[in-house]
């Protein structure tokens, strides 16, 4: 099977869960990114233009089942698979907890964007409440979920079976 | 295979972004045309999926739920038999009470909103983003729910159906981000809008400044569009204040119904005659 039927195959099964399994493991509106931790880990192990176009699809999907709003999740996915291929290339010093610390920087990052591109589009909101009860422990429930699930998925990804990130 | 030269990567993010934006840009919630027809494509997929899991998951809950239950009676049972005492004098007073309404209701015109035709539906599943107040409901187009139509429970307002496939269909919470419901006060009758937030706060705006509204006062929908027919409990203000620099007041709102512990509601297919638009 190849790397691209692989991680097509990855990011629909990260939708199911996303969809049909987190909605009953979240707390209130602290939800882990599934999507986001495949998307992240597709820039992680195949390059900025792989992280581009995987986060271009998982963004649409998520988009796409939440109806009522469309694109801002295809804009930010987009960005951070980009960039998660980009970073991954300069990250220095590896470690066992860098999973954890690289997916809670990227959904941190991830929905901060969010916030300010629904700013840009006209949302109003009060900065200090989101922050404090959304997007910083969905960052940190996100970052739990990526350090479980990263090397495992970054295997998966791999044209070389072998390689993993971070390692 | 990934090995692309810098620039062609910057060329595919560029392309990608515009696409984006373009989504962003010309998307209209409502429309009938390709998203709308992906978007209901990719439901039909998810939705068994949701279904079923509910179907596994929610008799767990309850056992749960029981077992916490059990340890809190023993403290409720102390603290019910004093109130039970404090209960019967309040009981004769209210039988007068009772009888004084009943004329006061007549004389008042008042209606029950389940004068409107309405079908009974369960949540199976909630939103799956941070970011939108969403629940879905196993009923769909062939129970005749479709776009556009309010969502209700006993104590008042959930919502509005933003989203139907044949069996299931799509709840837009009051408290979503991209929520607004015309209100009026119930006391004085100024109008505002109830709209949700990114927080999942209800904040009231759109009232006049020098409207007469006070901590407590019950929300009602005012029957303002095409939605949400007129007099459904929506929520009572909390907190009125004001800041130097702004001419509207911050009214935020508590919703009368708890939208974390929605499990069965009400879509209402076809308003009674008075609510139907003019």
């Amino acid at each position: 099977m190849s790397e691209r039927h692989r991680f097509a195959l990855i990011l629909a099964a990260g939708i199911l869960l996303q969809a049909v399994i987190v909605p009953f493991i979240s707390l209130g509106r602290v939800q882990p990114d599934i999507i986001l931790v495949i998307v992240a880990v597709a820039g992680f192990v195949g390059g900025p233009g792989m992280g581009a176009v995987g986060g271009f699809a998982g963004g649409l999907v998520q988009d796409l089942l939440a109806p009522g709003s469309m694109g801002l999740n295809v804009l930010i996915k987009t960005l951070v698979g980009y960039f998660s291929g980009q970073v991954e290339r300069t990250i220095l010093g590896r470690s066992v907890l860098m999973p954890f610390f690289a997916i809670g920087v990227v959904s941190f990052t991830a929905q901060t964007l969010f916030v300010l591109a629904a700013f840009l589009f006209g949302e109003g909101m009060r900065l200090m409440p989101v922050y404090r009860f959304i997007i910083a422990p969905s960052a940190l429930y996100t970052a739990i979920i990526g350090f479980i699930i990263v090397p495992r998925l970054s295997l998966l990804l791999s044209e070389d079976r072998h390689k993993t990130v971070f390692k | 295979m990934y090995a692309r030269t810098g620039n062609q990567n910057r060329l595919v993010l560029f392309i990608l972004i515009i696409i984006a934006v373009g989504l962003i840009t010309f998307y209209h919630k409502g429309g009938k045309g390709v998203v709308s027809r992906l978007e209901r494509a990719i439901l039909s997929v998810v939705t068994p999926a949701q279904k079923a899991v509910n179907s596994i998951i929610a008799p767990g809950r309850r056992v749960v739920d029981y077992a916490v239950g059990i340890n809190r009676l023993v403290f409720d049972n102390r603290a019910l038999k004093t109130e039970n005492i404090r209960l019967r004098r309040e009981i004769g007073e209210l039988k007068s009470l009772r009888a004084k309404n009943a004329r006061l209701a007549d004389l008042a015109g008042f209606r029950k909103s389940i004068d409107s035709t309405t079908v009974a539906a369960n949540v199976i599943s909630r939103s799956p983003t941070s970011w939108q107040s969403l629940v879905t409901i196993d009923v769909g187009l062939d129970n005749g729910v479709d776009k556009e139509m309010a969502v209700v429970t006993n104590r008042g307002l959930v919502g509005q159906v933003i989203q139907a496939t044949k069996s299931t269909a799509i709840v837009q919470l009051i408290d979503d981000r991209r929520s607004g419901v015309a209100v009026e006060v119930k006391r004085t009758g100024a109008t505002g809008v109830v709209e949700g937030s990114m927080d999942g706060n209800l904040r009231l705006r759109f009232i006049a400044s020098d409207a007469d509204v006070r901590g407590r006062d019950v929300l009602v929908t005012s029957g303002a569009g095409a939605v949400y027919p007129r007099g459904i409990a929506v929520g009572t203000i909390a907190k009125i204040s004001t800041t130097p620099y702004s001419l509207e007041k911050q009214i935020s709102v508590e919703a009368v119904v708890n939208q974390a512990k929605l499990f069965e509601v009400l879509v209402i297919t076809e308003k009674s005659g008075a609510d139907r638009p003019r």
